[in-house]
Protein backbone atom coordinates (compact mmCIF):
# COMPACT_ATOMS: atom_id res chain seq x y z
CA UNK A 1 0.00 0.00 0.00
CA UNK A 2 1.16 3.68 -0.77
CA UNK A 3 0.32 6.49 -0.30
CA UNK A 4 0.69 9.08 -3.66
CA UNK A 5 1.29 12.77 -2.28
CA UNK A 6 -2.07 14.30 -2.82
CA UNK A 7 -2.62 15.63 0.50
CA UNK A 8 -5.17 18.87 -0.17
CA UNK A 9 -7.11 20.84 2.49
CA UNK A 10 -10.46 21.97 2.62
CA UNK A 11 -11.12 23.27 6.51
CA UNK A 12 -14.23 24.22 5.39
CA UNK A 13 -15.47 20.76 4.25
CA UNK A 14 -17.80 18.92 6.42
CA UNK A 15 -16.16 15.62 5.80
CA UNK A 16 -14.20 14.14 8.77
CA UNK A 17 -10.35 14.68 8.08
CA UNK A 18 -7.34 14.86 10.52
CA UNK A 19 -5.66 17.96 11.65
CA UNK A 20 -1.94 18.64 11.54
CA UNK A 21 0.27 21.56 11.84
CA UNK A 22 0.19 23.71 10.33
CA UNK A 23 -3.50 23.77 9.02
CA UNK A 24 -2.52 21.10 7.06
CA UNK A 25 -6.25 18.58 6.40
CA UNK A 26 -6.20 15.54 5.18
CA UNK A 27 -9.85 15.04 4.28
CA UNK A 28 -10.61 11.13 5.02
CA UNK A 29 -12.19 10.99 1.61
CA UNK A 30 -8.72 12.27 -0.43
CA UNK A 31 -7.34 10.32 1.74
CA UNK A 32 -9.11 6.74 0.91
CA UNK A 33 -9.16 8.04 -2.82
CA UNK A 34 -5.44 8.22 -2.92
CA UNK A 35 -4.33 5.19 -0.68
CA UNK A 36 -4.24 2.63 -3.70
CA UNK A 37 -3.39 -0.99 -3.22
CA UNK A 38 -0.36 -1.44 -6.01
CA UNK A 39 -1.77 -4.88 -7.54
CA UNK A 40 1.52 -6.93 -8.72
CA UNK A 41 2.24 -9.78 -9.37
CA UNK A 42 6.37 -11.24 -8.97
CA UNK A 43 7.33 -14.57 -10.57
CA UNK A 44 10.95 -16.32 -9.67
CA UNK A 45 12.93 -19.23 -10.78
CA UNK A 46 15.38 -21.41 -9.39
CA UNK A 47 17.17 -24.37 -10.49
CA UNK A 48 19.31 -26.75 -8.48
CA UNK A 49 21.16 -30.26 -8.36
CA UNK A 50 22.50 -31.13 -5.07
CA UNK A 51 23.56 -34.86 -3.16
CA UNK A 52 20.32 -34.43 -1.56
CA UNK A 53 16.66 -33.48 -2.24
CA UNK A 54 16.41 -30.97 0.65
CA UNK A 55 19.86 -29.29 -0.64
CA UNK A 56 18.38 -29.16 -3.49
CA UNK A 57 15.17 -27.71 -3.26
CA UNK A 58 16.28 -25.57 -0.48
CA UNK A 59 19.26 -23.42 -3.08
CA UNK A 60 16.60 -23.70 -5.89
CA UNK A 61 14.07 -22.19 -3.88
CA UNK A 62 16.30 -19.16 -2.21
CA UNK A 63 17.27 -18.12 -6.29
CA UNK A 64 13.64 -17.65 -6.86
CA UNK A 65 12.73 -16.07 -3.21
CA UNK A 66 15.67 -13.26 -4.90
CA UNK A 67 13.01 -11.84 -7.44
CA UNK A 68 10.31 -11.74 -4.94
CA UNK A 69 9.27 -9.13 -2.14
CA UNK A 70 8.37 -11.79 0.56
CA UNK A 71 6.91 -15.47 0.91
CA UNK A 72 5.71 -16.80 -1.80
CA UNK A 73 1.94 -17.40 -2.85
CA UNK A 74 2.30 -20.25 -5.06
CA UNK A 75 5.16 -22.78 -5.90
CA UNK A 76 5.31 -25.13 -8.92
CA UNK A 77 7.79 -27.87 -8.90
CA UNK A 78 10.29 -29.87 -11.10
CA UNK A 79 12.07 -32.72 -9.63
CA UNK A 80 14.18 -35.64 -11.21
CA UNK A 81 13.57 -38.97 -9.44
CA UNK A 82 16.85 -39.05 -7.82
CA UNK A 83 15.37 -37.27 -5.14
CA UNK A 84 13.36 -37.88 -2.57
CA UNK A 85 10.43 -36.47 -3.16
CA UNK A 86 8.76 -35.78 -0.22
CA UNK A 87 11.69 -34.23 1.20
CA UNK A 88 11.98 -32.15 -2.08
CA UNK A 89 8.69 -30.74 -1.48
CA UNK A 90 8.70 -30.16 2.45
CA UNK A 91 11.44 -28.16 2.18
CA UNK A 92 10.07 -25.94 -0.77
CA UNK A 93 7.15 -24.96 0.97
CA UNK A 94 9.06 -23.99 4.18
CA UNK A 95 11.78 -21.94 2.39
CA UNK A 96 9.39 -20.29 0.43
CA UNK A 97 5.97 -20.09 2.62
CA UNK A 98 3.99 -21.22 -0.48
CA UNK A 99 0.68 -22.24 1.13
CA UNK A 100 -0.53 -23.96 -2.36
CA UNK A 101 1.97 -26.02 -4.57
CA UNK A 102 1.64 -28.10 -7.45
CA UNK A 103 4.66 -30.51 -9.24
CA UNK A 104 5.75 -33.57 -10.49
CA UNK A 105 8.57 -35.87 -11.43
CA UNK A 106 10.41 -35.09 -14.57
CA UNK A 107 12.90 -35.92 -17.12
CA UNK A 108 15.12 -32.68 -17.03
CA UNK A 109 14.79 -29.23 -16.10
CA UNK A 110 15.47 -25.77 -17.02
CA UNK A 111 15.01 -22.08 -16.42
CA UNK A 112 15.87 -19.06 -18.30
CA UNK A 113 19.10 -19.54 -16.67
CA UNK A 114 19.81 -22.90 -17.38
CA UNK A 115 19.32 -26.55 -18.90
CA UNK A 116 20.05 -29.51 -16.52
CA UNK A 117 19.51 -33.16 -15.71
CA UNK A 118 18.70 -34.36 -12.32
CA UNK A 119 17.58 -30.89 -10.42
CA UNK A 120 14.96 -29.85 -8.40
CA UNK A 121 13.38 -26.84 -10.95
CA UNK A 122 11.16 -24.25 -9.08
CA UNK A 123 8.78 -21.49 -10.17
CA UNK A 124 7.11 -19.35 -7.33
CA UNK A 125 4.77 -16.38 -7.42
CA UNK A 126 4.38 -14.10 -5.05
CA UNK A 127 1.02 -11.98 -6.11
CA UNK A 128 -2.02 -10.20 -4.21
CA UNK A 129 -3.82 -10.29 -7.83
CA UNK A 130 -4.20 -13.70 -8.16
CA UNK A 131 -5.89 -16.76 -6.29
CA UNK A 132 -4.51 -20.38 -5.97
CA UNK A 133 -5.77 -23.69 -6.14
CA UNK A 134 -4.93 -27.05 -5.86
CA UNK A 135 -6.81 -30.75 -6.01
CA UNK A 136 -4.99 -34.28 -6.51
CA UNK A 137 -7.09 -37.32 -8.11
CA UNK A 138 -5.93 -40.87 -7.62
CA UNK A 139 -6.51 -44.30 -9.68
CA UNK A 140 -6.03 -42.85 -13.38
CA UNK A 141 -5.68 -46.38 -14.38
CA UNK A 142 -8.42 -47.98 -12.97
CA UNK A 143 -10.71 -45.26 -13.62
CA UNK A 144 -9.74 -41.83 -15.36
CA UNK A 145 -12.97 -40.67 -15.22
CA UNK A 146 -13.41 -40.70 -11.67
CA UNK A 147 -9.82 -39.56 -10.72
CA UNK A 148 -10.50 -36.19 -12.65
CA UNK A 149 -13.53 -36.04 -10.82
CA UNK A 150 -12.45 -36.43 -7.79
CA UNK A 151 -9.74 -33.52 -8.51
CA UNK A 152 -11.92 -31.51 -10.31
CA UNK A 153 -14.78 -31.41 -7.42
CA UNK A 154 -12.41 -29.90 -5.05
CA UNK A 155 -11.59 -26.74 -7.67
CA UNK A 156 -13.72 -24.01 -8.48
CA UNK A 157 -13.91 -22.78 -11.91
CA UNK A 158 -15.29 -19.02 -11.49
CA UNK A 159 -13.44 -16.90 -8.51
CA UNK A 160 -15.40 -13.93 -7.59
CA UNK A 161 -13.09 -10.62 -8.14
CA UNK A 162 -10.31 -12.43 -10.30
CA UNK A 163 -12.21 -13.05 -13.85
CA UNK A 164 -8.89 -14.98 -16.00
CA UNK A 165 -9.04 -18.30 -14.86
CA UNK A 166 -6.45 -21.20 -16.14
CA UNK A 167 -5.74 -24.58 -14.90
CA UNK A 168 -2.42 -26.46 -14.69
CA UNK A 169 -2.64 -30.18 -15.61
CA UNK A 170 0.28 -32.90 -14.83
CA UNK A 171 -0.62 -35.93 -14.67
CA UNK A 172 0.88 -39.74 -14.55
CA UNK A 173 3.35 -40.03 -17.55
CA UNK A 174 3.26 -44.11 -18.07
CA UNK A 175 -0.28 -44.88 -18.05
CA UNK A 176 -0.88 -43.54 -21.68
CA UNK A 177 -4.01 -41.40 -21.23
CA UNK A 178 -2.71 -38.25 -21.71
CA UNK A 179 -5.10 -36.82 -24.09
CA UNK A 180 -8.26 -38.49 -21.74
CA UNK A 181 -6.80 -36.76 -18.70
CA UNK A 182 -6.82 -33.37 -20.57
CA UNK A 183 -9.72 -33.64 -22.36
CA UNK A 184 -11.49 -35.06 -19.17
CA UNK A 185 -10.19 -32.39 -16.63
CA UNK A 186 -10.68 -29.26 -19.44
CA UNK A 187 -14.82 -30.39 -19.49
CA UNK A 188 -15.11 -31.35 -16.25
CA UNK A 189 -13.99 -27.65 -15.28
CA UNK A 190 -16.62 -25.98 -17.82
CA UNK A 191 -13.46 -25.78 -20.43
CA UNK A 192 -11.03 -23.35 -18.45
CA UNK A 193 -7.91 -23.64 -20.60
CA UNK A 194 -5.40 -25.92 -19.13
CA UNK A 195 -1.92 -25.82 -19.34
CA UNK A 196 0.53 -28.70 -18.16
CA UNK A 197 2.33 -32.30 -18.80
CA UNK A 198 2.79 -35.66 -18.21
CA UNK A 199 5.15 -36.37 -15.29
CA UNK A 200 8.16 -37.76 -16.07
CA UNK A 201 11.15 -39.96 -14.26
CA UNK A 202 14.36 -39.19 -15.87
CA UNK A 203 13.73 -42.02 -19.21
CA UNK A 204 13.55 -44.58 -16.46
CA UNK A 205 10.35 -45.63 -17.71
CA UNK A 206 9.44 -46.92 -14.07
CA UNK A 207 6.97 -44.66 -12.10
CA UNK A 208 6.16 -41.27 -11.91
CA UNK A 209 4.50 -39.09 -9.37
CA UNK A 210 2.53 -35.76 -9.03
CA UNK A 211 2.21 -33.14 -6.07
CA UNK A 212 0.37 -30.80 -4.44
CA UNK A 213 0.98 -29.21 -1.42
CA UNK A 214 -0.58 -32.48 0.49
CA UNK A 215 0.13 -35.10 -0.99
CA UNK A 216 2.27 -36.94 -3.34
CA UNK A 217 0.98 -39.77 -5.49
CA UNK A 218 1.52 -41.76 -8.31
CA UNK A 219 -1.03 -42.94 -11.33
CA UNK A 220 -2.55 -39.82 -9.99
CA UNK A 221 -3.51 -36.25 -11.69
CA UNK A 222 -2.78 -33.19 -9.93
CA UNK A 223 -4.30 -29.80 -11.09
CA UNK A 224 -4.14 -26.10 -9.90
CA UNK A 225 -6.58 -23.42 -10.68
CA UNK A 226 -4.88 -19.95 -10.95
CA UNK A 227 -6.98 -17.15 -11.13
CA UNK A 228 -6.47 -13.25 -11.90
CA UNK A 229 -7.56 -9.86 -12.31
CA UNK A 230 -5.45 -9.97 -15.52
CA UNK A 231 -5.58 -12.44 -18.55
CA UNK A 232 -3.01 -15.47 -18.98
CA UNK A 233 -1.26 -16.47 -22.49
CA UNK A 234 -1.31 -20.26 -23.69
CA UNK A 235 0.45 -21.07 -26.41
CA UNK A 236 1.91 -24.27 -28.58
CA UNK A 237 4.04 -25.57 -31.19
CA UNK A 238 6.12 -28.08 -32.62
CA UNK A 239 8.69 -28.16 -35.37
CA UNK A 240 7.44 -31.26 -37.39
CA UNK A 241 6.29 -31.62 -41.11
CA UNK A 242 4.76 -35.07 -42.78
CA UNK A 243 7.30 -36.74 -44.85
CA UNK A 244 5.39 -40.11 -45.81
CA UNK A 245 1.85 -40.58 -46.91
CA UNK A 246 -1.27 -41.14 -45.22
CA UNK A 247 -1.83 -44.53 -43.23
CA UNK A 248 -4.71 -45.64 -40.93
CA UNK A 249 -4.73 -47.59 -38.23
CA UNK A 250 -6.50 -50.82 -39.00
CA UNK A 251 -5.94 -52.59 -36.15
CA UNK A 252 -5.02 -50.71 -32.05
CA UNK A 253 -5.92 -50.89 -28.71
CA UNK A 254 -5.35 -48.35 -26.09
CA UNK A 255 -1.53 -46.96 -26.65
CA UNK A 256 -0.74 -50.07 -28.85
CA UNK A 257 -1.05 -49.78 -32.72
CA UNK A 258 -0.65 -53.41 -33.94
CA UNK A 259 -1.43 -52.89 -37.73
CA UNK A 260 -0.88 -49.86 -39.82
CA UNK A 261 -3.10 -50.27 -43.72
CA UNK A 262 -3.36 -54.18 -42.20
CA UNK A 263 0.55 -54.45 -42.06
CA UNK A 264 2.14 -54.30 -39.15
CA UNK A 265 2.89 -51.35 -37.75
CA UNK A 266 6.79 -51.43 -36.84
CA UNK A 267 6.84 -52.48 -40.44
CA UNK A 268 5.46 -49.94 -42.14
CA UNK A 269 6.92 -47.24 -40.00
CA UNK A 270 10.88 -48.45 -40.89
CA UNK A 271 9.83 -49.20 -44.53
CA UNK A 272 8.73 -45.13 -44.78
CA UNK A 273 11.77 -43.94 -42.73
CA UNK A 274 14.89 -46.20 -44.02
CA UNK A 275 15.96 -44.15 -46.83
CA UNK A 276 16.10 -40.98 -44.92
CA UNK A 277 17.05 -42.63 -42.05
CA UNK A 278 20.34 -43.71 -44.15
CA UNK A 279 20.80 -40.56 -45.47
CA UNK A 280 19.99 -37.81 -42.46
CA UNK A 281 22.05 -39.86 -39.56
CA UNK A 282 23.67 -42.99 -41.49
CA UNK A 283 21.74 -45.39 -39.62
CA UNK A 284 20.30 -48.96 -41.89
CA UNK A 285 16.84 -49.19 -39.97
CA UNK A 286 17.13 -52.90 -40.74
CA UNK A 287 20.33 -53.36 -38.79
CA UNK A 288 18.92 -51.89 -35.67
CA UNK A 289 17.85 -54.40 -33.02
CA UNK A 290 15.87 -54.72 -30.14
CA UNK A 291 18.40 -53.02 -27.75
CA UNK A 292 20.17 -50.63 -30.14
CA UNK A 293 20.06 -47.25 -28.79
CA UNK A 294 19.66 -46.25 -32.34
CA UNK A 295 15.89 -47.85 -32.24
CA UNK A 296 14.90 -45.13 -29.75
CA UNK A 297 16.64 -42.05 -31.33
CA UNK A 298 14.96 -42.78 -34.68
CA UNK A 299 11.26 -43.52 -32.94
CA UNK A 300 12.03 -39.74 -31.46
CA UNK A 301 13.10 -38.45 -34.57
CA UNK A 302 10.47 -39.98 -37.04
CA UNK A 303 7.15 -39.51 -35.34
CA UNK A 304 3.86 -39.54 -36.33
CA UNK A 305 1.58 -36.57 -37.29
CA UNK A 306 -2.13 -36.60 -37.61
CA UNK A 307 -4.10 -33.79 -39.72
CA UNK A 308 -6.23 -31.87 -37.33
CA UNK A 309 -7.12 -29.47 -39.95
CA UNK A 310 -5.35 -28.51 -43.38
CA UNK A 311 -1.96 -28.35 -42.77
CA UNK A 312 -1.91 -28.26 -39.41
CA UNK A 313 -0.64 -31.65 -37.51
CA UNK A 314 -1.05 -32.95 -34.13
CA UNK A 315 2.44 -35.32 -33.12
CA UNK A 316 2.08 -38.43 -31.57
CA UNK A 317 5.41 -40.21 -30.11
CA UNK A 318 6.21 -43.33 -30.57
CA UNK A 319 8.78 -43.75 -28.21
CA UNK A 320 7.90 -46.25 -25.52
CA UNK A 321 7.78 -48.68 -28.16
CA UNK A 322 11.61 -49.25 -27.70
CA UNK A 323 11.03 -49.76 -24.01
CA UNK A 324 7.82 -52.36 -24.77
CA UNK A 325 7.80 -54.37 -28.02
CA UNK A 326 10.60 -53.51 -29.70
CA UNK A 327 11.00 -54.62 -33.13
CA UNK A 328 8.50 -57.16 -32.58
CA UNK A 329 5.98 -55.04 -34.76
CA UNK A 330 3.31 -53.51 -32.50
CA UNK A 331 4.29 -49.65 -31.82
CA UNK A 332 3.52 -47.97 -28.36
CA UNK A 333 2.02 -44.36 -27.90
CA UNK A 334 2.15 -41.66 -25.32
CA UNK A 335 -1.49 -41.53 -25.75
CA UNK A 336 -4.46 -43.65 -26.67
CA UNK A 337 -4.60 -44.61 -30.65
CA UNK A 338 -8.32 -45.34 -31.88
CA UNK A 339 -8.69 -47.89 -35.12
CA UNK A 340 -9.68 -45.12 -38.44
CA UNK A 341 -7.00 -42.75 -37.32
CA UNK A 342 -4.54 -41.82 -40.79
CA UNK A 343 -1.46 -40.98 -39.79
CA UNK A 344 1.80 -39.56 -41.56
CA UNK A 345 5.17 -39.55 -40.60
CA UNK A 346 6.43 -36.71 -39.46
CA UNK A 347 10.14 -35.33 -39.14
CA UNK A 348 11.97 -32.43 -37.63
CA UNK A 349 15.31 -30.79 -38.49
CA UNK A 350 16.87 -29.44 -35.79
CA UNK A 351 16.56 -26.34 -36.69
CA UNK A 352 13.32 -26.40 -36.97
CA UNK A 353 13.47 -27.58 -33.34
CA UNK A 354 15.10 -24.53 -32.11
CA UNK A 355 12.04 -22.37 -34.02
CA UNK A 356 8.86 -24.12 -32.44
CA UNK A 357 9.72 -22.17 -28.78
CA UNK A 358 10.38 -19.15 -30.04
CA UNK A 359 7.42 -19.27 -32.07
CA UNK A 360 5.54 -20.72 -29.00
CA UNK A 361 7.09 -17.76 -26.89
CA UNK A 362 6.33 -14.94 -29.68
CA UNK A 363 2.67 -16.81 -29.63
CA UNK A 364 2.18 -16.27 -25.63
CA UNK A 365 3.29 -12.51 -25.91
CA UNK A 366 1.02 -11.88 -28.91
CA UNK A 367 -2.13 -13.72 -27.05
CA UNK A 368 -1.15 -11.33 -23.74
CA UNK A 369 -1.88 -8.50 -25.77
CA UNK A 370 -0.81 -5.01 -24.25
CA UNK A 371 -0.37 -6.74 -20.56
CA UNK A 372 2.82 -7.21 -18.89
CA UNK A 373 4.20 -10.49 -18.18
CA UNK A 374 5.96 -12.07 -15.42
CA UNK A 375 7.21 -15.02 -15.80
CA UNK A 376 6.47 -18.16 -17.73
CA UNK A 377 5.87 -22.06 -17.26
CA UNK A 378 7.01 -24.06 -19.60
CA UNK A 379 6.32 -27.96 -20.88
CA UNK A 380 8.66 -29.32 -23.59
CA UNK A 381 8.72 -32.53 -24.32
CA UNK A 382 11.47 -35.04 -23.55
CA UNK A 383 11.70 -35.73 -27.61
CA UNK A 384 12.89 -32.09 -27.95
CA UNK A 385 15.92 -32.80 -25.73
CA UNK A 386 16.92 -36.11 -27.57
CA UNK A 387 16.26 -34.58 -30.71
CA UNK A 388 18.45 -31.52 -29.82
CA UNK A 389 20.72 -33.16 -27.30
CA UNK A 390 23.72 -30.54 -26.52
CA UNK A 391 21.53 -28.21 -28.29
CA UNK A 392 18.37 -28.20 -26.49
CA UNK A 393 19.31 -24.87 -23.87
CA UNK A 394 19.23 -23.31 -27.76
CA UNK A 395 15.72 -24.18 -27.51
CA UNK A 396 15.45 -22.93 -24.20
CA UNK A 397 17.08 -19.58 -24.83
CA UNK A 398 14.76 -19.64 -27.97
CA UNK A 399 11.82 -18.98 -25.99
CA UNK A 400 13.31 -16.91 -23.45
CA UNK A 401 13.97 -14.54 -26.14
CA UNK A 402 10.69 -14.26 -27.57
CA UNK A 403 9.01 -14.37 -23.77
CA UNK A 404 11.46 -11.77 -22.37
CA UNK A 405 10.29 -12.69 -18.89
CA UNK A 406 11.73 -15.43 -15.83
CA UNK A 407 10.59 -19.24 -17.35
CA UNK A 408 10.64 -22.61 -15.18
CA UNK A 409 9.85 -25.75 -16.87
CA UNK A 410 10.26 -29.74 -17.08
CA UNK A 411 11.04 -32.24 -19.93
CA UNK A 412 7.92 -33.98 -20.18
CA UNK A 413 6.19 -37.03 -21.47
CA UNK A 414 2.85 -35.34 -22.98
CA UNK A 415 2.44 -31.83 -23.38
CA UNK A 416 -1.14 -29.79 -22.44
CA UNK A 417 -2.49 -27.13 -24.05
CA UNK A 418 -6.24 -26.46 -24.08
CA UNK A 419 -7.38 -23.16 -25.08
CA UNK A 420 -10.73 -21.95 -25.03
CA UNK A 421 -12.66 -23.47 -27.69
CA UNK A 422 -10.28 -26.29 -27.82
CA UNK A 423 -11.69 -29.61 -27.70
CA UNK A 424 -8.42 -31.70 -27.63
CA UNK A 425 -5.01 -30.77 -26.33
CA UNK A 426 -2.34 -33.33 -25.75
CA UNK A 427 0.39 -33.14 -27.82
CA UNK A 428 4.12 -34.69 -28.08
CA UNK A 429 7.35 -33.38 -28.91
CA UNK A 430 6.15 -29.53 -28.61
CA UNK A 431 6.36 -26.83 -26.18
CA UNK A 432 3.27 -24.94 -24.22
CA UNK A 433 3.69 -22.28 -22.18
CA UNK A 434 1.45 -20.49 -19.49
CA UNK A 435 2.31 -16.60 -19.36
CA UNK A 436 1.65 -15.68 -16.10
CA UNK A 437 0.47 -11.61 -15.94
CA UNK A 438 2.41 -9.03 -13.89
CA UNK B 1 -29.34 -22.98 -34.15
CA UNK B 2 -28.19 -25.22 -36.92
CA UNK B 3 -24.86 -26.95 -36.37
CA UNK B 4 -23.02 -26.81 -39.83
CA UNK B 5 -21.27 -30.06 -41.22
CA UNK B 6 -17.87 -28.42 -40.98
CA UNK B 7 -18.27 -27.99 -37.48
CA UNK B 8 -19.20 -31.38 -36.29
CA UNK B 9 -16.37 -32.45 -38.07
CA UNK B 10 -14.08 -29.93 -36.87
CA UNK B 11 -14.84 -30.51 -33.33
CA UNK B 12 -13.38 -34.21 -33.54
CA UNK B 13 -10.34 -33.48 -36.20
CA UNK B 14 -8.65 -32.16 -33.38
CA UNK B 15 -8.72 -35.08 -31.42
CA UNK B 16 -8.67 -37.87 -33.65
CA UNK B 17 -7.54 -36.38 -37.16
CA UNK B 18 -10.06 -34.84 -39.83
CA UNK B 19 -9.88 -38.34 -42.03
CA UNK B 20 -11.05 -40.40 -38.78
CA UNK B 21 -13.43 -37.31 -38.01
CA UNK B 22 -15.40 -37.43 -41.09
CA UNK B 23 -15.89 -41.22 -41.58
CA UNK B 24 -16.99 -40.73 -37.66
CA UNK B 25 -19.69 -38.34 -37.95
CA UNK B 26 -20.46 -40.04 -41.40
CA UNK B 27 -21.49 -42.86 -39.59
CA UNK B 28 -23.20 -41.13 -37.22
CA UNK B 29 -25.78 -39.15 -39.63
CA UNK B 30 -26.04 -42.62 -41.55
CA UNK B 31 -26.99 -44.33 -38.40
CA UNK B 32 -29.67 -41.30 -37.25
CA UNK B 33 -31.16 -41.59 -40.73
CA UNK B 34 -30.45 -38.07 -41.03
CA UNK B 35 -27.30 -38.42 -44.79
CA UNK B 36 -25.01 -35.95 -45.08
CA UNK B 37 -26.20 -32.49 -45.89
CA UNK B 38 -24.73 -28.89 -45.37
CA UNK B 39 -25.98 -28.16 -41.19
CA UNK B 40 -28.09 -30.35 -38.57
CA UNK B 41 -31.27 -28.78 -36.01
CA UNK B 42 -29.87 -28.94 -32.47
CA UNK B 43 -31.80 -31.68 -31.85
CA UNK B 44 -30.21 -33.40 -34.73
CA UNK B 45 -26.69 -32.68 -33.62
CA UNK B 46 -27.01 -33.76 -30.11
CA UNK B 47 -28.03 -37.19 -31.78
CA UNK B 48 -25.03 -37.16 -33.83
CA UNK B 49 -22.79 -36.57 -30.73
CA UNK B 50 -24.97 -39.56 -28.88
CA UNK B 51 -24.54 -41.93 -31.87
CA UNK B 52 -20.60 -41.11 -31.53
CA UNK B 53 -20.89 -41.47 -27.62
CA UNK B 54 -22.15 -44.54 -27.66
CA UNK B 55 -20.53 -46.47 -30.75
CA UNK B 56 -18.70 -49.82 -30.39
CA UNK B 57 -15.72 -48.45 -31.31
CA UNK B 58 -15.51 -44.84 -29.29
CA UNK B 59 -13.02 -44.41 -26.80
CA UNK B 60 -12.74 -42.73 -23.59
CA UNK B 61 -11.66 -39.38 -25.11
CA UNK B 62 -14.06 -39.94 -27.89
CA UNK B 63 -16.76 -40.21 -25.57
CA UNK B 64 -15.21 -36.97 -23.52
CA UNK B 65 -15.09 -35.41 -27.09
CA UNK B 66 -19.09 -36.35 -27.82
CA UNK B 67 -20.17 -34.99 -24.65
CA UNK B 68 -18.49 -31.59 -24.89
CA UNK B 69 -20.09 -31.12 -28.35
CA UNK B 70 -23.70 -31.68 -26.77
CA UNK B 71 -22.35 -29.17 -23.98
CA UNK B 72 -21.30 -26.95 -26.86
CA UNK B 73 -24.55 -27.38 -28.75
CA UNK B 74 -27.04 -27.04 -25.61
CA UNK B 75 -25.12 -23.96 -24.58
CA UNK B 76 -25.64 -22.62 -28.09
CA UNK B 77 -21.44 -22.54 -28.68
CA UNK B 78 -21.42 -24.98 -31.17
CA UNK B 79 -20.25 -23.27 -34.06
Amino acid sequence: MFLPGCLTGNPGSSLPGIWGPPYLYISVSVLLTCTKVVQITNFGSGLARADTGREAAETAVRSALETLDGDADFAAVFCSPKYDYDEVVETVKEVSGAPTLIGCSSAGEYTEKDVEDETVTVALIESNDMQFFTAMGHGIGEDLMGAVKEATDALPTEVDGYPHVVGINLHEGLAGKGEEVAMAAHQAMDNIPFSGGSAGDDMRFEETRVFTEDEIATDAVALAVLASKKPFALSVDHGHSPISPPFEVTKSEGSTVYELDGRPAYEVWAEQIRRDAAARYDIDIDEVGDDDEDLGFLLTRYEFGLETDSGNYKVRWPGPTAATHGTSGPLEFACGIPEGIVFRVVHATNQDEIDSPRKAGLEARERMGDHEAAGALMFDCVCHKAILEDDFHKAVEAAHDALGVPLAGFETYGEVCLREGELSGFHNTTTSILLIPK
Amino acid sequence: MAVEWDTLVGQFASTVGKEKAESMVSDAVNDCGFGKKGSYSEDEALEIADAIHDSDDATTYIRIAANTLKTKVQTGNGD
